[in-house]
């Protein structure tokens, strides 16, 4: 297969759900990790990168929210995350939101929904890349630019 | 006695050998009382005086024509003669002459004058004409006396006023009541403002035979009615006024005006209250004989009752008017004069009105009841609260079972709310997994390359199997919505989007023929976008279960008091009417398959939003829910 890999973490504190949820997206062609609480789902973080990250909002050792903060604040580079809670409440949702969620799903999810809602968040993730790309190669051009500039304002002096 | 003999002694002298003269002289004057002689000849200058206890005013001599004058004045005025004729310049001719008159005392008197000269021929005949006035004069010497008494015993004051307001004669009454008038003017007193007549009109204000009346009140607070008329008195106006005392009239007359304007007093005060006061006659069908006019409470007029058309046992209530008629007679029976009762009269318009009734009876000599008098009060609304009251009373078991009821009901409610939560969340995992096992399930079936028959059964069979899981769902969703509190955030909702959305997320079976109508005026709402989509949601999802084998759904928005109405209808099952009562009550009923908690949830929602819902049905017809919500101005949030 030529096409590129795309690495999904679970993490939700039900091992069916984990076991069910892996069986359906590796049968989409991801590769599928899955952790069964915050502490292991970091863990695992630091050890590969991640396109796309499905948390649910009751864990064992933390709450869900408390995940999202720390994989906003810490080196762990950007990862979409998409939320799947049975906790269905406008409260939950904008709170989701502004710990920096990419998307909010409510359980039962139909497994064609999350395929798809993953799918659109590693597009999202591809143009975000390619954008920042694009601006680092502008960057750089500039910065040559004005280096050469510079060098041949030092000449004519 | 004296005074004769003097007359007869001088007539004696003058006029012998003429006795018959001189017996008819005695006998005319024999019934005066005073006799003034006076006589006088030709050339002897003016008379004198000759017997005279308290003369005339002087007396000249004069002729024939001027005497008679007087004389017929002395007898038409009863007073004082005054003799003013001129002296003749015949002294030879005939001079005698009588003048009679009533002097102001009352008493009659005659005046003799003599002349030397005269004939006993002519005397006699002259003294003859005379002798009629002087028994006239007697006569009504009498008369005066008379009169004088009548006048004196009458219990009213008499007086008569000269032009100058001098008091020219008054009677005994008149001066026991203000005194002596000598002296004294009606005029003066007028100006003081009192006695005898402050008012009195004087004669030239008064017509000929005109009669002035006035009343007034004397210093000693007294008061009098006095006719004036105006009369002739000694050939000269005079006003005659008769006064009575009308002191005690006048008390009667206040106090009769003051009785009357008491008894309307009281009649007002009656009629302005609610007592209707009635007079009955004892007599078969008790005929009024007066009643009050606040009898119009009860719709009649007091006409109707003293005109005999209705009797007053004919407005008491069928059902009452045996006992109380019985009620009646047993307190008449018993001497009890006055007795209460409590029964109903049916007013003029046909309403029963409950009246409380004191009545007292009225007894004639014979101790038999003539009358019953009584106040009837209008106790409609104190009987119908007492029935209340009593009805309360005797349901207060029944109310105490149904408050608990609610109580417990409540407090389970609250443990539901508690758990719901918790059992929402452990109830999604599962079916998480049971739709993630429905997908994989599919998937295989698809590649494991089974039979076309085979598949399909299988595949339609996760299909239920997923329906059935997310059916699960809605009743976690359903319970969490209803345990949590709700804070409705009301935005701006553009309904025809919104419904559109709704019903396309719905999943509406194929057998189900949607239609959404929205009227112009109900596109925008404001209200809480969430809570309005569950309320829409649930009732779609009741409407299309209650189609199992298909039909027609309506969604009908349109404007309505305000605010917007939202109509969900459907050709379904209908609503069993037992259950109709329960229908918005939380596991109350669990009659029907899909009715446990999303019309409790709607209804709360639909509460919060302060909307009303309600809703129509019919067995095998289909139901109609209709949704209220209020306009933007009426949103309360």
């Amino acid at each position: 297969m030529g096409a590129p890999e795309y690495y999904v973490l679970l993490v939700d504190d039900d091992a069916s759900l984990l076991e069910t949820m892996k069986e359906i997206l590796e049968g989409k062609g991801y590769c599928v990790d899955t952790s069964q609480t915050a502490s292991d789902a970091l863990k695992k973080f630091k050890e590969r990168y991640y396109d796309v990250v499905v948390i649910d909002m009751v864990l064992p050792d933390k709450p869900g929210t408390e995940l999202l903060r720390e994989l906003e604040t810490s080196r762990i580079p950007r990862v979409r995350k998409i939320v799947l809670t049975g906790h269905a409440s406008l409260e939950n949702a904008v709170q989701a939101l502004n710990l920096g969620a990419d998307a909010y799903l409510l359980k039962p999810v139909q497994p064609d929904d999350l395929i798809s809602a993953i799918a659109d968040q590693i597009e999202k993730q591809k143009q975000e890349i390619q954008l920042i790309q694009k601006k680092i190669l502008l960057f750089i051009e500039r910065d040559f630019e004005e280096k050469i500039r510079r060098l041949e304002e030092e000449k004519y002096l | 006695m004296a005074l004769r003999g003097r007359l007869l002694e001088i007539l004696t002298g003058h006029l012998k050998g003429e006795d018959q003269f001189y017996e008819e002289i005695c006998r005319i004057f024999s019934g005066l009382d005073e006799v003034i002689l006076s006589v006088f000849a030709p050339g002897c200058g003016p008379p004198r005086p000759i017997a005279s206890s308290k003369p005339f005013d002087l007396l000249d001599y004069f002729d024939e024509r001027s005497a008679a004058e007087l004389i017929r004045r002395a007898l038409e005025d009863g007073g004082p003669v005054k003799a003013t004729a001129s002296r003749t310049d015949k002294p030879e001719a005939k001079r005698v002459f009588v003048l009679c008159g009533i002097r102001p005392s009352g008493r009659p008197a005659a005046v003799l004058v003599l002349s030397s000269a005269c004939d006993h021929q002519f005397l006699a005949e002259y003294v003859r004409s005379v002798s009629d006035y002087a028994s006239l004069l007697i006569s009504l010497n009498r008369t005066a006396q008379l009169e004088q008494t009548i006048l004196d015993t009458i219990p009213a004051y008499v007086y008569i006023k000269d032009q100058d307001f001098n008091i020219v004669y008054c009677n005994k009454h008149f001066r026991e009541a203000f005194g002596d008038p000598d002296n004294r003017k009606c005029f003066q007193a007028l100006k003081g403002g009192a006695d005898p007549c402050p008012s009195c009109p004087s004669s030239n204000a008064l017509a000929n035979g005109e009669v002035a009346m006035n009343e007034w009140l004397c210093r000693s607070g007294k008061a009098y009615f006095s006719l004036h008329r105006k009369i002739k008195f000694h050939g000269s106006d005079h006003v005659l006024t008769i006064g009575i005392d009308v002191t005690e009239l006048k008390v009667l007359e206040e106090q009769l005006a003051d009785a009357i304007s008491e008894r309307s007093e009281l009649e007002f005060i009656i009629n302005k209250s609610p007592a209707v006061t009635f007079l009955w006659k004892n007599e078969e069908g008790w005929p009024v004989e007066y009643v009050t006019e606040n009898i119009s409470i009860f719709g009649y007029s007091p006409e109707d009752f003293t005109s005999g058309r209705i009797r007053f046992a004919e407005i008491i209530h069928p059902e009452d008017i045996s006992r109380i008629s019985s009620e009646v007679a047993a307190h008449s029976l018993n001497g009890e004069d006055a007795f209460e009762q409590l029964y109903r009269i049916v007013t003029k318009d046909g309403r029963i009105r409950w009246v409380r009734d004191y009545t007292w009876a009225r007894r004639d000599d014979s101790n038999r009841v003539t009358h019953y008098q009584g106040i009837i009060l209008d106790v409609t609304d104190e009987v119908l609260a007492k029935e209340i009251l009593k009805e309360y009373a005797s349901n207060l078991e029944k109310i105490v079972y149904e408050r608990t009821k609610s109580l417990r009901e409540a407090e389970r409610m609250a443990a539901i709310g508690e758990t719901a939560l918790m059992v929402g969340h452990d109830l999604r995992n599962p079916l998480q997994v049971i739709v993630n096992l429905a997908h994989i399930m599919r998937e295989n079936v698809r590649s494991a390359g089974i039979d076309q028959a085979v598949s399909a059964k299988i595949e339609r069979d996760l299909d239920t199997l997923v329906n059935q899981a997310e059916y699960m769902n809605k009743i976690v969703s359903d319970l969490a919505d209803f345990s949590r509190p709700l804070e409705p955030k009301a935005e701006r909702i553009y309904l025809p989007a919104f419904l559109e959305a709704l019903t396309r997320d719905a999943k509406i079976p194929e057998g189900v023929d949607v239609s959404i109508s929205v009227e112009r005026g109900a596109e925008e709402i404001r209200s809480d976008p969430s809570m309005l989509r569950r309320v829409v949601v649930n009732l779609v999802t009741n409407a299309v279960q209650a189609m199992p084998s298909g039909g027609s759904m309506r969604i009908a928005a349109r404007p309505a008091q305000g605010g917007v109405a939202i109509a969900v209808s459907d050709t379904g099952i209908g609503i069993l009417p037992e259950i109709r009562e329960s229908l918005f009550k939380p596991f109350v009923t669990g009659k029907a398959k899909g009715m446990g908690l999303g019309l409790s949830v709607v209804k709360r929602f639909v509460d919060q939003l302060g909307g009303e819902i309600s809703f129509e049905s019919e067995v095998g017809k289909g139901s109609i829910f209709t949704v209220w919500l209020p306009g933007s101005d009426q949103t309360p949030v």
